[in-house]
């Protein structure tokens, strides 16, 4: 099975150039997944937040979340300018916030077949994939880790865990399992 | 030997003249190479994304220059956001790469006038070369000349037609596929007529515009080609699959042999049976990541690089596992259901295995600009087939 956080620490972190997309389930959570992704990536991501395409392309060695105020807009215009995205060539990938069945996902479904292939396989939606069995999974982390997720949560937001991309996607396992 | 998977980078086309080309079964930059070079004047190309268009026109590029041709590939969305593209500005963007192919031979007056379009690299401009110049032409005019785009395209190949000693200019123009419907981006198209017949063109175009009259609007009589997708499936799947195999080995900077549990010879290693069961094992696994790829090698790509991708952080694998693949397989077809709209299911069923006539245009140009149907040509006919990554979700066996 897919875990949510691996699923979503693979989509940021397998294509320097890459588009990954993270589907939010409300605005609410938009901000909160942003903040996540913000506190879990490596800080060599140099990870800022814009809602400008063109800010996004302009710097290349910045990993960019792109939070955006037109969600259709956005995906048009990252359809029209995907291979500048090439040149120069980016070392961290673009990250593209978008509402669950907004107009960002249709847009993408109905004009933007260039965007919607560059996210092809990096767009994941981590509430969906956590429909899974919470508890099972807590079980299971437990006995990897020998610690609750929160418990290991803590020594990870305070610097306490080596930054291994090992460590990066147990991160990512534990914000998904994290009791809120 | 440790493995860089990013250099996979699924949607980086090879640039022309790069070294790592693999020709595809279709063999198709070699097929419009030969076109243009027997007189073909235009060549309009389509393609569902990642069936490698821009790689197959970059060395369509590399074939003709220097034979009979002076070729010059114009990657246009790498500069400009096709959604704002105008014809005069695709015109002077021509006409900058024209101007750059040329370097240093350009002309005094049209690399002044395409630096100051904005066309060309600023440098150009620099104070040394400013007073070079006036050095060498001391009564020139200090403004540079001021043209349309129609006029400095046609300034720009009347110099590379004069300096060349092909004679001819081959225009290879990438990324107007992504110009959105309408009627800017007919006038886009039309601008390309107004280059003239001293040059040869070779477009890559929108869905729309390879089906109806859109195509005489850039020159009567001009050849749609598409570039397939290989078949991958069965046993005439076996090029397309050796195809994307090899793609792999070179990304990854290994010789495609490493993928050939027969060349594992017993002379040092006292574990020969356990080699060659990895080695079995890697290759089953990418040969199935061909099949669910649908002969799309950007696909391939990026279902090999997130199943390593799955492997590495799972476990801390080199290789993946097939539980990677399948997971990868499941991001993909993920992607593929977002990309299904309401009444997609009943109307690919009911044009399965025929040629895809009767489906309403805009939901035709819609599936196959994605690949969610594909277009096989089979025997002397065509047919739609349905990605692998989709059957699934329309209640068909995967792949074969």
């Amino acid at each position: 099975m897919r875990e949510p956080g691996v699923a979503l620490a693979g989509a940021i972190e397998r294509d320097e150039g890459g588009l990954a997309i993270v589907t939010c389930p409300d605005l609410d959570l938009r901000e909160w997944l942003v903040r996540e992704v913000e506190s879990l990536v490596s800080t060599s991501a140099r990870a800022f937040r814009t809602a400008s395409v063109r800010e996004a392309l302009d710097r290349p060695e910045h990993m960019a979340l792109l939070i955006p105020v037109d969600e259709a807009e956005v995906v048009r215009e990252l359809d029209a300018c995907r291979d500048q995205a090439l040149e120069p060539p980016r070392t961290q990938p673009i990250v593209l916030f978008l509402l669950r069945d907004g107009d960002g996902h249709r847009t993408l479904a109905l004009e933007a077949p260039s965007a919607w292939s560059w996210a092809s396989g990096s767009d994941v939606d981590p509430e969906q994939l956590a429909e899974l069995d919470v508890e099972a999974e807590r079980t299971v982390f437990c006995d990897e880790t020998g610690e609750e997720p929160e418990a290991w949560l803590a020594r990870w937001r305070g610097d306490e865990v080596p930054r291994t991309a090992e460590h990066y996607a147990r991160a990512f396992w534990a914000f998904t399992l994290e009791r809120r | 030997m440790s493995l860089n998977w990013r250099a996979l980078a699924p949607h980086r086309p090879l640039a022309p003249g790069e070294t790592g080309y693999v020709a595809p079964p279709s063999g198709f930059a070699e097929r419009i190479a030969r076109q243009v070079a027997a007189g073909t004047s235009t060549v309009l190309v389509t393609g569902p994304v990642g069936v490698g268009k821009s790689t197959e026109l970059a060395h369509a590029a590399t074939l003709l220059h220097g034979t009979t041709h002076f070729a010059c590939l114009v990657q246009i969305d790498r500069k400009e956001n096709l959604r704002q593209l105008t014809a005069e500005q695709t015109l002077l963007r021509i006409a900058g790469s024209l101007g750059e192919s040329i370097g240093p031979n350009v002309s005094r007056d049209l690399r002044a006038s395409l630096v100051e379009a904005g066309v060309i690299d600023q440098s150009f401009k620099s104070a040394a070369a400013a007073a070079s110049l006036k050095a060498m032409f001391p009564n020139a005019i200090p403004a540079p000349f001021r043209g349309s785009g129609r006029s400095l395209a046609r300034a720009a190949i009347g110099e590379v037609a004069r300096l060349a000693p092909e004679g001819r200019v081959a225009l290879l123009l990438d990324g107007l596929e992504k110009l959105p419907e309408g009627p800017k981006a007919m006038e886009v198209l039309a601008a390309l007529a107004e280059l003239g017949d001293e040059v040869d063109l070779v477009v890559v175009v929108p869905w729309f515009a390879a089906f109806g009259n859109s195509d005489e609007v850039i020159r009567p009589g001009a050849h749609i080609v598409p570039v397939p997708a290989c078949e991958v499936e069965g046993d005439p799947g076996e090029p397309g699959r050796r195809f994307l195999l090899d793609i792999l080995a070179h990304r990854l900077g290994l010789p495609s042999e490493y993928f050939d549990p027969g060349t594992i010879v017993g002379t040092i290693s006292t574990d020969i049976e356990r080699a060659r069961e990895d080695v079995t094992q890697r290759r089953a696994l990418i040969l199935d990541a061909a099949r669910w790829s649908g002969g799309l090698p950007r696909t391939f790509l990026q279902l090999i690089a997130d199943a390593a991708q799955y492997a590495q952080i799972r476990r801390g694998d080199e290789w993946p596992q097939m539980q990677d693949l399948a997971d990868a397989v499941a991001d993909q077809t993920d992607s593929y259901r977002r990309a299904l709209l309401p009444g997609d299911t009943k109307a690919i069923h009911q044009v399965l295995g025929s040629d895809g006539r009767e489906m309403a245009l805009d939901r035709k140009i819609r599936l196959l600009a994605r690949g969610i149907i594909l277009e096989r040509a089979r025997g002397s006919a065509w047919s739609i087939d349905v990605h692998p990554l989709v059957r699934p979700l329309l209640g068909l066996a995967g792949h074969a």
